[in-house]
């Protein structure tokens, strides 16, 4: 009786022991792989490692792997320069509209793939006025709210099917706020959801500093415009991420764009 | 479909073909009755033959004039007028005594056997069994031949046929879940018709010292229908509650059911989903039975008077669900006196009233509302905190407006019933039901100076609004001591709406007004007509068939929008199932084994194909105390709730109708088996069941997106199998002060997903051990009871690791990689809840007019795991729980009149 207890006993132990082990290990190492390709624009990669659930290592990038660009048959390595990033040598291959381009990384002896091509640059970009006329903000109490101008509307030409997206961003070397509540840390640019229309307005309300802004009409491939899905962020609700990337231990995006850029001062 | 209709005209023409028989209060009067009490009911019992029996002393010279059609209609205005009440004793005699006076059913008859040798043997006797004190009749009740194995359930109106009675001088005792248990001796002057027999609820007032008559407890189990189990609303009051006492949390304590939901009142029966589980609310289905996120459920206990639960291998009777069945009774209304009552709690407001209007009408209204307490905050913080508004258009900011959260729920019952005869009950049930929740923001910009600049409204929506409605129209008709039929026809909507998004309006300089909308809405709604008669035939003692027909036509829309431009997913689907059934409940070997066959078919206009549903159940009592059953059937679906496995917010599920393509019927296999031991004080039993799934859906994006392609929503609907098993365990003490039970269930819930993987993994509602323990202690004016609840954690989908990108505008956002689904398990669930309840105020009948009632829900306040979050901080995934409810006291006072 007490042998067939110790058994039980060891059996037991050894379960526990191998649940454990699973647990800890049952998760493969990913890489995320990031790289926008624009037309005239050298080619650059960050690669870096996916942060894994349950450890307490933050991860780093990946510095010492193989990546190559293929174009046309033809393959280009990438040269490492530190912190995950890669870059080509523009005098080698600068990337052009209409052209597809694939990209090949080695890791843990899988060749991850992917494949975009650069979309042609968006035609027809016009602004319905230059300039924002901010409004007086210092009326004080009883004053009511301010009058806010009209928007400006952006529009172009649309291609059938296609994503766009709109950045404004300031380029003020020290841009003085519209409001006094405004966080340093927040970033300078704002920024719409991926559309298929072909106009887009822009409020003054989004605007956080005076000055000129650049307000740049990306056209954007399906890869990118999913990116913008919230895969979730707890238990009930998770779901896979989007990626472009072929490989069991690849994720990340590896994507064309073309750009338009008009300017916008707010005053 | 022509057959069905022609089938059903031929089985309502054919019952008219019934014999009849008459009845003692139908009995004409047409004349002016003035002058005492006494006088009166002697002149009308010289000419009826009727015999009345009063206290003379204290009633005998009170005054009545009332011109009486018929001897019910005289007898309500005297007992209107002069506070009495009126019962047909055993004999044929009508007592009179005050309203509130405790009633004994044995005195009233005789407390012996009939001494003198019987004058009739083997016959029929039939009747109606009632609430003693509001005279509403007790659907399901069991009357039964002492000694002998011949007895019958009272149907759904409350009436019994006892057929081949063998004396007109043996005993009947009469039982109901939460009644005293009573015995009848028959003698013969008893009728044989229209016999009327009341019961007193159990444990009411001091009066109960002197009550010889067993007590039943608040659950009834083991009874003749297999997995079947019977709770009383009256009793659930003294259960721990959080805010409002509520029949299915009640439900929740029985073994089978699983009880660790929080955040939903839907009952997640041996594995299945509170979808599966059909509720039937006076007949009509009810969708969706959540209030408040689910913390407690739509149905007003108040209005409530019968609940039972087939917890698998239900009859053939019920159809259109895979897992079970909760059929639930309103109340008609009193039908002596006008009576009411409210209870007000921490989280809502209660009132009801019912009265009798005349000698045929009586009516029911009962509402509920919520207010806005301390611990409405708490659980509405809890459950809809996590909200966040949705961004504004372009991602930029506004000065912050301040914005107050607006939530409330109601609902209200309503009943009107009318008895044109004593043969015949028509009645109208009313539902509505709703839970708005609005946590939005509007911001107004007036014009100044003259209006020459534009208006704006803006506007962030956070919109949370569902309810349910439903209406029904039913006829019960006594054909004769051997047939009765339930025509109904029936209307239920379930709507579901959610709007999170930021938008508005301006004016521009062109004076044209704008409009602008971005964010996410959705909007699902259901509208079921149904049509159905149900018949009950006796063909002989030991047989009983039940046969009928259910039309049911369906509309389910289910809208999913972005950015008011995209519809994303659009749905809009109608089908009828007709529906015909047929089984039969037969006894033999002396009463020991009955079968229960059954066969129901179903055609769905959807698919255009036939569904045909056997089922069976059977028990066989090995001796008094000892009884094994089994059970097994086939069920269809073809409405189905499908989970959203992609959100969070707002309604994680949605109905829609199957259409044999993208969402298949869905279909189930039962098999159950078990064994049960029991006294008048204890029960022991043990019950296995296996359920085989098929045709399950679930709706995810996960796999949705494929690089260099549009995203396709319409096609992410997953189809898969499963089965859930289990074996249940329940030890119960159901006789004295000290009552309660033990209960355990071991399970297990499987399914197989082919884009999840080969391998089966855990359903959401996967409980591997489930125990719960439940006690009541009576003492004085004082009610006790205390319930522990233990399950393993429910299984999750955890993520394999994270990473950032930066986007185009140099925001970093932040991407979580899924791992394998529900494979990892939360902490196990428990929970400890007491109460007690004071009642005060007691009336002559025993009743209390008043209770004061304490509640203390997770008493050693565990920090129960309802599910994770995830962010990436410091470049490493940072995990939080977020939890259900913790130590949460709650005080109820309730009043009747």
């Amino acid at each position: 009786m007490k042998k067939i207890l110790i058994a039980i006993a060891v059996q037991v132990l050894a379960l526990a022991a191998c649940q454990q082990d699973e647990a800890t290990s049952g998760i493969a190492e990913k890489t995320v792989i990031e790289a926008y390709l624009a037309a005239g624009v050298p080619v650059e990669v960050r690669i870096s490692k996916m942060i894994l659930y349950g450890s307490d290592v933050a991860t780093d990038s990946l510095s010492d792997l193989p990546v190559r660009l293929l174009h046309d048959g033809q393959s280009f390595a990438l040269a490492p320069q530190g912190g995950g990033r890669y870059v080509l040598d523009p005098a080698v291959l600068l990337p052009v509209a209409g052209a597809t381009y694939g990209l090949e990384v080695e890791f843990q002896g899988e060749t991850l793939t992917a494949t975009t091509n650069i979309p042609a640059r968006p035609a027809g970009m016009k602004l319905s006025a230059m300039t924002f006329d901010a409004p007086d903000f210092s009326g004080g109490i009883g004053s009511g709210p301010p009058d806010f101008p009209d928007p400006v509307k952006i529009n172009w030409d649309t291609e059938t099917g296609a994503y766009y997206l709109v950045v404004v961003e300031n380029i003020e070397a020290d841009p003085t706020p519209l409001f006094d509540d405004i966080d340093p840390d927040e970033l300078p640019s704002f920024r719409s959801e991926p559309v298929q229309t072909n106009q887009y307005e822009l409020n003054f309300q989004n605007f956080k500093y005076y000055g000129r802004h650049r307000v740049v009409l990306c056209r954007i491939l399906p890869e990118y415009a999913t990116l913008y899905q919230t895969n979730g962020n707890n238990s009930l609700n998770l779901s896979n991420i989007p990626t472009n990337i072929l490989g069991a231990h690849g994720l990340g995006i590896f994507t064309g764009i073309a750009a338009d850029t008009l300017f916008l001062e707010v005053e | 479909m022509q057959k069905l209709l022609f089938l059903a005209c031929f089985l309502l023409c054919s019952t008219a073909f019934f014999a009849q028989t008459p009845d003692p209060e139908s009995i004409r009067l047409d004349n002016l009755y003035a002058g005492t009490l006494a006088a009166v009911l002697e002149e009308v019992s010289q000419k009826t033959g009727i015999r009345f029996e009063f206290d003379r002393a204290k009633f005998g010279q009170q005054t009545i004039v009332h011109r009486a059609t018929d001897v019910r209609n005289l007898l309500r205005h005297i007992c209107r007028e002069r506070d009495l009440k009126y019962y047909f004793g055993p004999d044929g005699t009508v007592h009179l005594v005050g309203k509130y006076e405790r009633v004994d059913t044995q005195n009233l008859s005789q407390k012996q056997a009939h001494t003198g040798p019987p004058t009739a043997r083997n016959f029929t006797m039939s009747g109606t069994v009632r609430d003693a004190q509001s005279g509403e009749s007790l659907p399901f009740a069991s009357v039964g031949v002492r000694g002998t194995s011949i007895g019958a359930a009272t149907n759904v109106d409350g009436y019994f046929t006892l057929l081949d009675v063998p004396t007109d001088t043996c005993a009947l005792t009469i039982s109901y879940l939460g009644y005293e248990t009573i015995t009848v001796f028959l003698s013969p002057e008893t009728p044989k018709t229209g016999l009327t027999l009341e019961l007193e609820p159990a444990g009411q007032g001091l009066a109960e010292v002197v009550v010889t008559a067993e007590r039943e407890d608040l659950l009834q189990t083991n009874g003749e229908q297999v997995s079947m189990i019977k709770m009383s609303p009256a009793k659930i009051a003294t259960l721990p509650n959080v805010g409002e006492r509520d029949i299915l949390r009640a439900f929740q304590l029985m073994p089978g059911i699983s009880a660790a939901n929080e955040n939903s009142s839907g009952l997640y029966v041996r594995g299945g989903t509170p979808d599966q589980n059909l509720t039937l609310y006076d007949g009509v289905t009810v969708y969706h039975v959540d209030h408040l996120f689910g913390f407690f459920s739509a149905f007003n206990p108040n209005a409530v008077k019968d609940v039972q639960l087939y917890k698998g291998g239900f009859p053939a009777k019920f159809g259109g669900r895979l897992s079970s069945v909760a059929e639930m009774t309103g109340k008609e209304g009193n039908q002596r006196t006008a009576a009411g009552g409210f209870d007000i709690g921490l989280l809502s407001a209660n009132a009801y009233y019912e009265r009798p209007f005349g000698d045929r009408w009586a009516v029911l209204v009962a509402a509920r509302r919520s207010w806005k307490s301390p611990l409405y905050n708490q659980i509405f913080e809890r459950f809809a905190g996590e909200n966040e508004a949705p961004g504004l258009p372009g991602g930029g900011n506004l000065p912050s407006f301040a914005s107050t959260v607006k939530s409330y729920f109601y609902d209200l019952n309503g009943k009107l019933t009318f008895k044109p005869s004593s043969r015949d009950i028509l009645s109208l049930s009313l539902y509505n039901g709703t839970d708005k929740m609005d946590n939005s923001t509007k911001i107004e910009l007036p014009s100044f100076g003259g209006g020459e600049q534009p208006d704006i409204d803006f506007g962030i929506t956070d919109l949370t609004k569902w309810g349910n409605s439903g209406a029904s129209f039913k006829w019960s008709r006594r054909w004769g001591e051997r047939f009765y039929s339930n025509a109904l026809v029936g209307y239920s909507q379930y709507f579901s709406e959610r709007d999170r998004s930021a938008g508005g309006s301006f004016v521009d300089e062109d004076g044209t007004e704008q409009d602008f909308r971005r964010g996410t809405l959705e909007n699902n709604d259901l509208r079921d007509l149904t049509a159905k008669v149900d018949f009950e035939y006796k063909t002989h003692e030991n047989n009983q068939l039940d046969f009928g027909l259910q039309f049911t036509q369906n509309r389910i829309a289910y809208t999913y929008a972005q950015n008011d431009t995209s519809t994303l997913l659009d749905r809009d689907e109608a089908g009828l199932t007709s529906s015909v059934y047929l089984q039969d409940k037969l006894k033999l070997a002396d009463g020991r084994l009955t079968l229960q066959p059954g066969l129901r078919v179903s055609q769905f206009s959807a698919t255009q194909k036939w569904y045909a549903e056997p089922r069976f159940s059977a028990s066989f009592k090995i001796n008094n105390s000892l009884k094994i059953n089994a059970a097994a059937g086939q069920f269809y679906q073809f409405a189905n709730r499908v989970v959203r496995e992609d959100i969070l917010q707002g309604s994680r599920d949605f109905w829609i109708l199957a259409d044999g393509k993208r969402v298949p019927v869905g279909s189930a296999q039962h098999y159950i088996a078990g064994l049960g031991w029991e006294n008048s004080a204890y029960l022991f039993s043990v019950e296995g069941y296996r359920k085989n799934l098929h045709g399950l859906t679930e709706y995810s994006l996960r796999y949705s997106v494929v690089p260099g392609q549009d995203v396709s929503y319409d096609e992410n609907f997953y189809n898969g199998t499963g089965y859930a098993e289990g074996i249940e365990w329940l030890a119960q003490r159901k006789f004295g002060n000290l009552t309660g039970w033990a209960s355990y269930t071991l399970g297990r819930v499987r399914y197989n997903f082919a884009q999840y993987g080969a391998a089966d993994f855990p359903a959401n509602q996967d409980v591997t051990h489930e125990t719960k323990l439940v006690a009541q202690y009576r003492w004085r004016r004082f009610d006790f009871s205390a319930t522990w609840i233990y399950a393993t954690g429910k299984p999750y989908t955890a993520p394999e690791g994270a990473y950032q990108l930066t986007l185009l505008d140099g925001t970093k956002q932040d991407y979580i990689n899924v791992g394998a689904k529900n494979a990892e398990r939360l902490p196990d669930y428990h929970r400890f809840d007491v109460a007690a309840t004071w009642r005060f105020l007691p009336r002559p009948d025993g009743r209390e007019k008043g209770s004061i009632g304490l509640s203390l829900f997770n008493v050693y306040n565990r920090s129960n795991t309802w599910y994770k979050e995830y962010e990436i901080v410091d470049n490493q995934l940072i995990e939080n729980n977020v939890r259900f409810l913790g130590f949460t006291p709650n005080l109820t006072y309730s009043f009747k009149f």
